[in-house]
């Protein structure tokens, strides 16, 4: 459905965006993920022709709008691509109704007709008793709902959402999150969102694609990218983790398996791809993995323990956030019982809860 | 013990700044109500001079004149304005800054300067008029008549619309704009529906202050509208008030509360007008860099147009004073080689009370300019960094010089020294000068140091309170160097309104303290003209560098 292909972006020496190419699905809701700075705004903004790249091709329905090569570039407006900005933009002199009927104005339809539509987009997004209403007289929650309702209502190819929840609170935003997945899965319409939010990121869309500076970092299904991190920066980013080095002794290409040691000296078998005896690699392990324990009983069968010095203890609601040092250097983990003050504690690792990254 | 001291500190300043703004006009609501001059001790209250005033035929006419007047230089001032800040700050053309920095021309050149040469060049027996009729047989329309003042006052006044137009539309987060554009609407649509709506309120609130400056403006009806006899309110003041044999106080003080009462009414129709302005206040979006809008050809024709219009109306007339200065006579049809001499600076510098006129505007410009900036700063500093109510209370204050005509601040000071014990000495000397003028431009120059303040934040000043600094060391240490590019950016801006003012000097000078501006106008009086404009190029050759590095940022 969009295609890119060598798409690049620089502010003079400034490389916004490396070369990108990748293609996402028709109907399907991919994220774009990453920490501000890493191009995943701008990314958006090249697909939609708010942006112009540096460089390469981007296709939409299998039609050209960009081209460096060869000199297309179809304006914004001509690209018919539903767009929720951050800040929602609904225009504070229109009403509701005007925001939402406004494009289909543009698009030449009749004034009976395009309300309509428009109510009708209303009715769709349980928007009605709004229609009357002034932009500032709607809640954050509302606006948001009336910018999605704007962007939808002339039937676009696609819809991209550049951070369309990170203006709500807490408790909102899980909801209007919910909404948004299901509205998605009506409609079928192929998706793009920006955020920052792993937790967004992984609950609302069926791929994930995590960027870097301006580099694809990893690109996936949502268990994949939370699953099998391939690099230390995207485990920490997805949900967070602990890593430590470690130096490849074993493979075993049938099993898939690789023997490694640490440098404590203790020796683990993972699975993982086979890599060559020797090769320095990093392991992770989610924080919520470690295991607190206060004697080798109560670890899982088969876990390698280790002194663990508690630095701190914060409650967290349901859970507690544990820190403190290891011989493999700090690590955080998140357990359902605090620790007893005082008493010693070590952190189990299971074998089966690391990851072997690529680096 | 502290905290009190402080408070009673904000309330007497709060109090003082009130009162120094007011001052002006205190003095002339009194002499309007009283039956004989000011200074008389058996004068008694009396609505009588209203009464005289509503019976007054050139009263009337004037009063209609300025209606005309200021409505059509308004809107040629808003039309220019809106289409050219629409132009320079969303397309991409040719030389795009420098002709912005032309076109903001008039505000350095003064309406005073740009009337002469106007006059000079455009009118009836001016040069370029002459030249049309030797060579092709037709003249100009004529410049004398309410029609031609408007012109001059409208281009005179634009680059004040076009100012505030780019700092409107400079507020409208970028993001309404991708907006339409992803909706489907082109440049222009996106253009017409959603970037002039929202400037809406703007072109209201620029219409009222348009208005505001012409019913205050006094060179353009004295210069072209006084030859025509076309007389406003402004001339029919300065007639009255100060050129007339016999000065009737009473009726002249009428005239002023009555203008006074037409630009309250306006502020008032304006705030009465925008309803609930939230339905404009943009609320959120991130401050993006604005894209300028690239367009091909066109844009070369939108800058010959321009260029043209700003050759025509600024760059020729100040030409043409500049040549006027170094010659006897012009005309086209004598050679200008044998018309180029020096003497009309000679005659400037010859004579005592010209070369001190200019001492004199230079002292109020840089000293009275630095006393108006301490006062702006310490105003500043009681608003944003004391007490709540004090904020409220100057930032309203503040404004209340804007609703006075500056012909009003120097009639009501003429007035004020007359009541006052030893008002006679500070009449003698220029600090009464400075006065008036710090009070007729305390609002332009606060406007321009707020910015600094709200940017800055409190909580920097707080830092230093809990870091163990008094109230004093957070100003001079936090403050004061954070803000110094606003005192710069004030100074110069003072700087330059004092050197060109010379509506409110115009009751307030005596001998021994002209400035320029009444100068240029006695000059022109007594029919001077080649000295008129050596004095007026002097001026510009101070002023005009100053204000190209005012207005060429941003």
């Amino acid at each position: 459905m969009i295609t890119l292909n060598g798409v690049t972006k620089s502010y003079g020496s400034v490389n916004v965006l490396n070369p990108i190419s990748l293609s996402i699905e028709e109907g399907s809701f991919t994220a774009l993920l990453g920490a501000s700075g890493c191009g995943k705004t701008t990314l958006l903004n090249l697909i939609a022709g708010l942006d112009k790249p540096t460089a390469g091709d981007i296709q939409i329905g299998g039609a050209q709008v960009y081209s460096s090569s060869s000199g297309i570039d179809i304006p914004a407006e001509r690209r018919n691509v539903g767009f929720v900005f951050q800040s929602y933009a609904l225009w504070p002199h229109m009403r509701v109704i005007d925001n939402i009927s406004y494009p289909l104005r543009l698009r030449g339809m009749g004034r009976t007709q395009r309300h309509a539509a428009a109510k009708e987009m209303l009715a769709r997004l349980d928007l009605t008793p709004l229609a009357e209403r002034y932009p500032f007289e709607l809640s954050g929650g509302q606006q948001q709902r009336v910018a999605i309702a704007r962007a939808l209502v002339f039937q676009p190819k696609v819809l991209l959402l550049d951070e369309p929840l990170s203006a709500l609170d807490v408790q909102l935003r899980e909801r209007a999150r919910s909404w948004l997945a299901k509205l998605q899965a009506e409609l079928k319409l192929t998706t793009v969102i920006v955020t920052h939010d792993h937790v967004e990121a992984l609950s609302l869309s069926d791929r994930v694609i995590l960027l870097r500076n301006g580099d694809v970092e990893q690109d996936g299904s949502a268990s994949e990218v939370y699953d099998s991190p391939r690099t230390a920066y995207a485990a920490d980013f997805v949900g967070g983790a602990n890593a430590f080095d470690a130096v490849v002794e074993t493979t075993d290409a049938a099993a898939g398996h690789v023997g490694v040691r640490l440098d404590t000296g203790d020796r683990l078998i993972l699975a993982g791809r086979p890599m060559e005896a020797g090769t320095a690699a990093r392991i992770a392990i989610r924080p919520r993995r470690l295991q607190v324990v206060e004697s080798r009983a109560a670890a899982l069968e088969g876990s390698l323990l280790l002194p663990f010095q508690v630095n701190a203890t914060l409650f967290q609601g349901n859970d507690w956030e544990v820190v403190g040092t290891t011989p493999l250097g700090e690590m955080r983990a998140i357990t359902p019982r605090a620790p007893t003050p005082g008493a010693p504690v070590f952190v189990g690792i299971h074998p089966n809860d690391c990851r072997l990254l690529l680096s | 013990m502290a905290f009190l001291n402080f408070r009673v500190a904000t309330v007497a300043f709060c109090v003082a700044l009130f009162l120094f703004l007011i001052s002006p006009v205190i003095p002339i609501v009194y002499q309007a109500f009283l039956d004989k001059p000011i200074y008389d001790a058996s004068a008694a209250f009396s609505l009588g001079n209203f009464g005289r005033l509503i019976a007054d035929a050139e009263f009337l006419t004037a009063t209609e004149n300025t209606f005309y007047f200021a409505s059509l230089s308004s809107v040629i001032s808003i039309v220019l304005g809106l289409s050219l800040s629409l132009i320079f700050e969303r397309l991409n053309i040719p030389l795009r800054k420098t002709l912005r920095l032309l076109f903001l021309a008039p505000i350095f050149i003064s309406p005073l300067i740009l009337s002469f040469a106007w006059s000079m060049l455009y009118g009836p027996g001016g040069y370029f008029s002459l030249f049309l009729r030797a060579n092709f047989g037709f003249g100009l329309p004529n410049l004398y008549s309410l029609g031609g003042m408007s012109v001059i006052a409208g281009i005179s006044q634009a680059p004040i619309s076009y100012l505030f137009f780019a700092a409107a539309a400079a507020n409208i987060p970028q993001d309404f704009e991708r907006a339409a554009r992803t909706a489907g609407a082109g440049p222009l649509t996106t253009i017409r529906t959603v970037v002039i709506p929202l400037l809406k309120p703007a072109i209201l609130s620029c219409a009222v202050l348009n208005f505001m400056l012409v019913v205050d403006l006094l060179a353009v009806p004295l210069i072209i509208g006084e030859p025509a006899r076309i007389q406003v309110l402004a001339t029919y003041l300065y007639t009255k008030g100060l050129i007339s044999a016999q000065v009737d106080y009473g009726i002249v003080a009428a005239a002023a509360v009555f203008m006074i009462i037409i630009v309250q009414l306006l502020v008032w129709m304006q705030t009465r007008w925008l309803g609930d302005t939230r339905r404009y206040v943009t609320v959120g979006g991130r401050a993006a860099k604005t894209t300028r809008i690239r367009i091909g050809g066109t844009g070369w024709v939108l800058t010959g147009v321009i260029g043209l219009f700003v050759v025509m109306t600024s760059i020729v007339p100040t030409a043409f004073l500049v040549l006027r200065s170094f010659s006897s006579l012009l005309s086209p049809l004598l050679p200008i080689a044998d018309v180029l001499t020096l003497e009309n600076y000679q005659v400037i510098f010859a004579r005592e009370q010209y070369v001190r006129s200019i001492y004199n505007t230079l002292i109020i410009s840089s000293v009275g300019g630095l006393a108006a900036l301490a006062l702006t700063f310490v105003a500043a500093v009681f608003a944003y960094r004391t007490l709540p109510f004090a904020r409220t209370w100057i930032e309203q204050v503040a404004v209340i010089p804007r609703a006075v005509p500056g012909l009003v601040v120097g009639l009501g000071f003429f007035y004020a020294v007359i009541l006052m014990p030893g008002g006679d000495v500070l009449r003698q000397t220029i600090v009464i000068l400075m006065i008036a003028f710090t009070i007729r431009y305390f609002p332009t120059g606060f406007n321009s140091m707020t910015p600094a303040f709200l940017q800055i934040g409190g909580d920097l000043d707080r830092a230093v309170r809990v870091s163990g600094g008094s109230r004093w060391a957070a100003v001079r240490d936090v403050t004061f160097p954070l803000t110094k590019a606003a005192l710069v950016g004030t100074f110069m801006l003072y700087f330059v309104q004092f050197f060109k003012e010379y509506s409110a000097a115009s009751f307030l000078f005596s001998p021994g303290t002209e400035v320029i501006g009444t100068t240029m106008l006695q000059l022109n009086l007594v029919g001077h003209l080649g000295s008129l404009a050596a004095l007026a190029v002097i001026q510009l050759a101070i002023t005009v560098p100053l204000a190209v590095v005012i207005y060429s940022r941003g």
